[in-house]
């Protein structure tokens, strides 16, 4: 008996480097599971970040690369340019996407490049330490300084983007949730337009939480940063095009 | 005649550390040279803190780069006795090691490099006195190293050893616990558990305990465990589990 694998994982590779009890192992399970899917391992394309997101080098078996902190959405860009035909998913942290890579994610959605980006939300720098980043929740204890006011980075993006585009919000303890989300950003990536999907995750080993404790805080990380679908264009799904 | 392999993981470790890189680097060079895409990279860690000094090489035949750094060496190069122990975890039984960690000749490098300049096939080999001239070219002993390494390539087979001694590897990766009656199956796989603690919070019948006999791949800590009878079947286990170390089947 083997465990549960989908196809487009690297069995190599795991156990994974991620911490134990860590949210991104979960988010590029459920990415896997809807690469297999539609079956585009093929030509699917993951880019990677600094921090805990570079982890994920050797998760999937798709060609995989990572670059400066903050420049994984233009490199996807440049990338989608050489490979139009590829389904590149640009995976990011908060602190890349919301922090220091705001300025490239915000003129991406503006020109509605054709990624999908990943934001893995976990409130903190993690592989540095678990410093103060963009989410922090108010009061949250970090290893700088307790939280104040947390951007809620997937609205803003979604008043830069295009009407047509696809933002959305899952949390991974529902991972079919982030798979039903992903599905309609690849449509979408399918159809030319922007998509970003924001996941809450969890750092237990940096939040110094047990189980009980971290779900407890993700639920609380919810009512700052809602569910739910905040951009779509129907007729991606309806498959009308204009 | 040779026979030519796919794929060459060559392994150089040493103290001191320049020399090690110095032939880490001459063999990519010799790489991209023959044509052969190449990767190589020093092991970065406490090596500048008195440690081991350690280059991996990899030498590929079809047209595609790969990670320099490898699981188990094809050819390991030992420059001093202490290296030995430091890459036991990179050998397995098939790995050709050359042992110089004895030898008087200077610079030791060099007829490091010679003899394994041997083994590799004539369309790479012939390429390594070009690479040790951009190498080293313009530094003082030029003539030394070029001697040097032609005396490395005459020597006699008796350098190379297989190593009989290795530590057995368990391979934990086919364990599995299975836990069934006529509804479900049960499997939780300890070599992929990371005792996060995550599944047992997550079950809606608290059916997952912590168990006292299976360990996770920590060697302290516990796998979980669980009580077929109280299980629904329902799999919020396996969706929960960060690194897949459990899975549900409903008959």
């Amino acid at each position: 008996m083997t465990p549960a694998f989908p196809k487009s994982y690297k069995i190599s590779s795991k156990p994974s480097l991620f911490c134990p009890g860590c949210g991104h192992p979960l988010v590029l399970t459920s990415l896997a599971e809807t690469i297999d899917q539609l079956k585009i391992q093929g030509k699917s394309a993951l880019s990677l970040d600094i921090g805990c997101s570079l982890l994920a080098w050797d998760f999937l078996d798709i060609p995989t690369f990572q670059t400066h902190h903050g420049r994984t959405i233009p490199t996807a860009i440049g990338f989608k340019i050489a490979r139009p035909a590829a389904m590149i998913f640009a995976y990011v942290g908060d602190g890349g996407a919301y922090a220091i890579g705001l300025q490239s994610l915000l003129y991406a959605a503006h020109r509605g490049d054709p990624i999908t980006v990943i934001v893995v939300n976990n409130t903190i720098y993690a592989m540095t330490g678990g410093q103060l980043s963009p989410t922090t929740l108010p009061q949250q204890p970090t290893d700088t300084m307790d939280g104040i006011s947390p951007l809620q980075g997937a609205e803003l993006v979604s008043r830069a983007a295009p009407a047509n585009s696809f933002i959305a919000r899952a949390s991974i303890d529902d991972p079919d949730g982030i798979k039903k989300y992903l599905l309609q950003a690849i449509h979408h990536q399918k159809k030319n337009r922007f998509s970003l999907v924001e996941i809450l995750s969890v750092c237990p080993i940096n939040w110094q939480t047990k189980p009980s404790e971290t779900f407890a805080f993700l639920e609380k990380m919810k009512k700052t940063f809602p569910l739910g679908i905040i951009n779509r264009d129907l007729r991606c799904e309806t498959g009308d095009e204009k | 005649m040779k026979n030519i392999k796919q794929e060459y993981k060559i392994l150089i470790t040493g103290e001191g550390g320049q020399g090690i890189q110095t032939v880490g680097k001459i063999l990519l060079r010799t790489g991209i040279l023959s044509g052969w895409p190449t990767s190589y990279i020093p092991n970065f860690g406490v090596e500048q803190r008195g440690g081991v000094s350690l280059a991996f090489v990899r030498l590929k035949k079809n047209n595609s780069i790969d990670y320099p750094k490898f699981l188990t060496a094809d050819y390991l190069l030992i420059a001093c006795a202490r290296a030995r122990r430091r890459v036991i975890k990179y050998l397995d039984h098939q790995t050709k090691i050359f042992n110089f960690s004895r030898s008087q000749e200077r610079p030791l490098n060099m007829i490091m490099l010679g003899r394994l300049a041997a083994e590799l096939p004539e369309e790479i080999a012939k390429y390594i006195p070009n690479a040790i001239q951009l190498i080293l070219g313009g530094k003082p002993g030029m003539v030394t190293n070029l001697t040097t390494y032609q005396k490395g390539l005459n020597f006699k087979n008796s350098s190379i050893f297989y190593d009989r001694h290795l530590p057995i590897k368990i391979d934990r990766r086919q364990e599995v616990n299975r836990a069934a009656d006529k509804n479900k199956e049960h499997y939780i796989f300890p070599w992929l558990c990371k005792s996060c603690g995550t599944c047992l919070y997550r079950c809606p019948v608290k059916a997952l305990h912590w168990s006292n006999k299976v360990y996770s791949i920590f060697n302290n800590q516990p796998a979980p465990e669980v009580d077929i009878k109280k299980c629904q079947g329902c799999g919020l286990c396996q969706k929960s589990c960060p690194e897949r170390a459990i899975r549900v089947i409903l008959s």
